[in-house]
């Protein structure tokens, strides 16, 4: 588009805005006519700025030329602002600086910041929150018809994912791109694996294995005493279950979207095992577990060992996942083959979606149903329970707050105590 | 025997006894010749005379016309008494022959029964107890019975493991309380699937979610640390082994007698997520969940967890093979219960009328296996077999004192529990 007309369109769409029409004023019926091949650039804007979603668009830049970025939005302005710098930094982002144009009007932070992103003049959101909110940012973004860079997990909750599971079959319907932050999806050796077990290298598929063996996540060293406790949630998120999701849902879901992925299935039940053996009882750690086992089983019968845990520096640590055929076996990660960096081929990925150059990629569906795996194993290890996947599809277990508010006052939940803690 | 050589000999024994010539002053080479078919009684000796001991003699004398309990031992008088008391109101009764100089009480109890004139002695001890009585009673050239697990640590199994050496050179019989080995639905079975049934194994698992084991109410203020930790044994490692070595041990036996190997890896992760930090609940874990890895690259998914009541609870094993899969029983017939099978087949091992059972070796190694996947959850680390032979943990207490003050170490926290 010429510069004419993307000023016009703008000020057209601040009018709209003001005058209470929402969301984008016109309707994206075909995507692929409104940009087309060619010297166009798409627009995107970032909603949550923390370290993922800074190196989001670090990844998008250098994989897509043609790609810039115009809006960026976050509850803090410290983490929005901090983010900017990062991507000014001139030794370590020359090359894509010239496409960081994030004006001072684009610039939004608080709690309705999402909106204001989504409602700006871009062709793709970038969510990058913390996952609590991905829901209700994800479908906002639908609803005004964005294609969408979508941050895993894609939720906290049964009745978030069900939500997010709405909003994903309306991208189908609308044929928005959504490409989902589970890198390994556009990573070459996973995708070499997969061609491997899908040509029969290994025979049917007879048991499949995932790790996230690692350290812990704690994203502050301590509370600052100006901090309410909202604030103090969202500063250390990674503690608090409903904006997280614990482990295995936040990180865990990587090997267990390959495992689902590979299997062209979600499990149909888990009974799962955990707790917190080395995390204080402080408030700083929050209401999650260090270690969940899960043992899923895929409706043929085929188990998925799912480990996850956060030990201390120098315990184990191992992140990979296995799948066992009648025939052999394949170690996904460590595959051999060097290819495209995944963090940025997913970005290429996407555009080449968006524009038409390249198939047409939705993950939203899939990625929500391994979002809804990992919270059944969660629920299950919490609860002591086996679960099948019909609960999770019944659960009214909604965590995120009612409100959002600075001052308000939040009770965190105990340690959930299989036999105490009841799965809803 | 007749009764005046029976008498003879034992009298003979308690001179040499008193002489101090140790264990059984004559030395069995043929087994069969000392004691052969015919009207005479084999005489079994049970230490540790709790529910398991008492229960294994039930099974022992229902499966078996021709065996009679003629000593007993325990660390507790009242246990013994009391299931003493209870097993003379059994159908048996006739050959509960325990007489006053044969109930021995006392931390040397086992000692005095090895000693005595039996040529069973069965091992139902909690089983921090087990190598040491183990080798007391190959020492004394007796045949065993003996309970699983077989040792709590490393250094117990491996001094296990030389009786079991020594008892296979003696031809002693020695059979697990393990009882998978002797039940039909599960000998089949494994036959089955050693033989192809359902081609290769390609991924093994087994659970044993159930709920907790507790001996104890609370700790009566009479007792110093030492009869408390052997009241309320379940809740110490040093005495219990944790229950993936007291209790998951089952079906981890039973996937090494599948696999017919022992894995040569673990990793394992847990803790105690609702068990108190109180003194009735020790310093074990309640759920341990362990990947562990054979030499040939299967994996055993294994996951063993004790949790309140009104949890989900199950125990089974599933063996994935390239050409199909099996619970474990699921190709085999049922017959006698395999706690009194095992019985009569040690009877028939020591007679020589059946073959010769020695179950030594294969229980050290699955208590092992149990043991390197406890060590694992508890340091957070990868432990492989070597490590684990190498190991020199030794958690029994140095001496056994009614008056000596015990501290049980913390609950094992990975990262600052190291495994040595």
């Amino acid at each position: 588009m010429m510069e004419t007309d993307s000023l016009s369109r703008r000020s057209f769409l601040r009018r709209s805005t003001l005058a209470g029409a929402g969301a984008s004023a016109f309707t994206i019926v075909r995507p692929e006519l409104v940009r087309g091949a060619g010297k166009e650039k798409l627009r995107s804007g970032l909603v949550g700025c923390g370290g993922r979603g800074t190196q989001a668009i670090e990844n998008v830049l250098t994989g897509c030329p043609n790609v810039e970025v115009v809006a960026m939005g976050d509850l803090f302005e410290d983490r929005l602002e901090g983010s900017l710098k990062v991507l000014k930094e001139q030794k370590r982002n020359a090359a894509i600086q010239d496409r960081v144009r994030v004006d001072a009007e684009h610039r939004f932070t608080g709690f309705d910041a999402f909106k204001k992103v989504i409602a700006s003049d871009i062709d793709i959101v970038m969510l990058a929150t913390p996952p609590g909110y991905r829901p209700e940012h994800f479908e906002a973004a639908i609803n005004a018809k964005k294609h969408v860079f979508c941050e895993k997990p894609f939720g906290t909750d049964p009745v978030g994912v069900r939500r997010f599971m709405a909003a994903a079959k309306r991208s189908e319907e609308l044929k928005l791109t959504v490409k989902s932050g589970a890198q390994r999806r556009s990573q070459t050796k996973y995708l070499e694996a997969l061609k491997r077990v899908r040509d029969g290298e290994i025979g049917e598929i007879t048991a499949t294995y995932a790790n996230w063996i690692g350290g812990p996540v704690i994203q502050q060293k301590a509370r600052n005493p100006k901090w309410g406790d909202m604030e103090w949630e969202h500063r250390a998120w990674y503690s608090f279950v409903w904006i997280c999701g614990d482990q295995i849902v936040e990180q865990h879901l990587h090997n267990i979207d390959v495992c689902n992925w590979f299997m062209g299935a979600h499990p149909a039940e888990v009974t799962a095992s955990g707790g917190a053996v080395w995390r204080p009882k402080e408030e700083l750690y929050g209401n999650i577990y260090d270690h969940i086992s899960a043992d899923f089983v895929y409706p043929n019968g085929v188990h998925m060992s799912s480990y996850c845990r956060q030990y201390p520096r120098g315990c184990y640590g191992d992140v990979s996942e296995l799948i066992v055929g009648a025939k052999g076996r394949i170690d996904c990660h460590k595959m051999d083959t060097p290819g495209h960096n995944p963090y940025v081929q997913e970005h290429v990925d996407m555009a080449n979606s968006i524009l038409g150059t390249g198939p047409y990629i939705n993950e939203a569906m899939a990625v929500a149903e391994s979002t809804m795996t990992c919270i059944m194993g969660r629920e299950s290890a919490y609860s002591g329970q086996k679960i099948t996947w019909e609960q999770m599809m019944k659960s009214q277990l909604d965590l995120q707050p009612k409100a959002f508010d600075y001052n308000l006052k939040m009770d965190v939940p105990p340690l959930p105590v299989p036999g105490v803690y009841k799965f809803i | 025997m007749t009764e005046s050589n029976s008498l003879s000999r034992r009298s003979f024994l308690k001179r040499s006894t008193a002489a101090g010539a140790g264990a059984s002053a004559f030395t069995i080479i043929k087994p069969e010749l000392v004691r052969g078919a015919g009207k005479e009684r084999l005489k079994a000796g049970l230490i540790g005379v709790g529910g398991r001991g008492s229960g294994a003699i039930d099974n022992c004398l229902t499966g078996n016309e021709n065996v009679e309990v003629v000593a007993l031992a325990d660390i507790f008088e009242d246990h013994l008494e009391q299931n003493l008391a209870r097993l003379r109101t059994r159908k048996y009764a006739d050959r509960i022959k325990v007489d006053a100089e044969h109930r021995f009480v006392g931390f040397d109890a086992y000692k005095k029964l090895v000693a005595s004139d039996i040529d069973i002695v069965m091992l139902c001890t909690p089983p921090g107890y087990r190598p040491e009585h183990f080798e007391a009673a190959i020492n004394a050239k007796k045949h065993v019975f003996c309970e699983k697990p077989i040792a709590t640590d490393p250094v117990g199994v491996r001094r296990f493991m030389a009786a079991v050496k020594k008892a296979e050179e003696l031809k002693l019989t020695v059979v697990s309380g393990a009882q998978r080995h002797s039940s039909t639905e599960y000998v089949e079975t494994v036959q089955k699937i050693q033989g192809g049934a359902i081609g290769e194994i390609v991924a093994l698992y087994s659970e044993y979610l159930s709920g907790p084991v507790m001996h104890a109410k609370s700790r009566d203020p009479k007792w110093g640390d030492m009869e408390w930790e052997h009241r309320n044994w379940y809740s110490f490692i040093w005495i219990c082994g944790d229950q993936i070595v007291e209790q998951h041990f089952h079906n981890i036996d039973f996937i090494n007698w599948v696999m017919n190997a022992h894995p040569v890896s673990v990793v394992a992760s847990g803790g105690a997520i609702w068990r108190p930090r109180e003194e009735l609940y020790g310093n074990i874990y309640d759920h341990l969940s362990s990947d562990f890895v054979y030499a040939n690259g299967v994996h055993l998914s294994s996951v063993c967890r004790q949790y309140p009541k009104g949890c989900y609870s199950r125990v089974d094993d599933l063996i994935v093979g390239a050409k199909g899969r099996s619970t474990g029983t699921d190709m085999g017939t049922k017959g006698i219960n395999g706690q009194v099978q095992e019985h009569i087949n040690l009877v028939k091992s020591v007679l020589g009328e059946g073959p010769y059972i020695n179950h030594g070796m294969q229980v050290a190694e699955s208590t092992m296996t149990c043991i390197m996947a406890r060590e694992s959850g508890y340091s957070g680390q990868h432990i492989t077999w070597e490590q684990i032979m190498n190991s020199q943990q030794d958690l029994q207490p140095k001496a056994f004192d009614y008056k000596l003050e015990m501290t049980p170490p913390p609950l094992p926290v990975p990262g600052q529990y190291k495994f040595t």
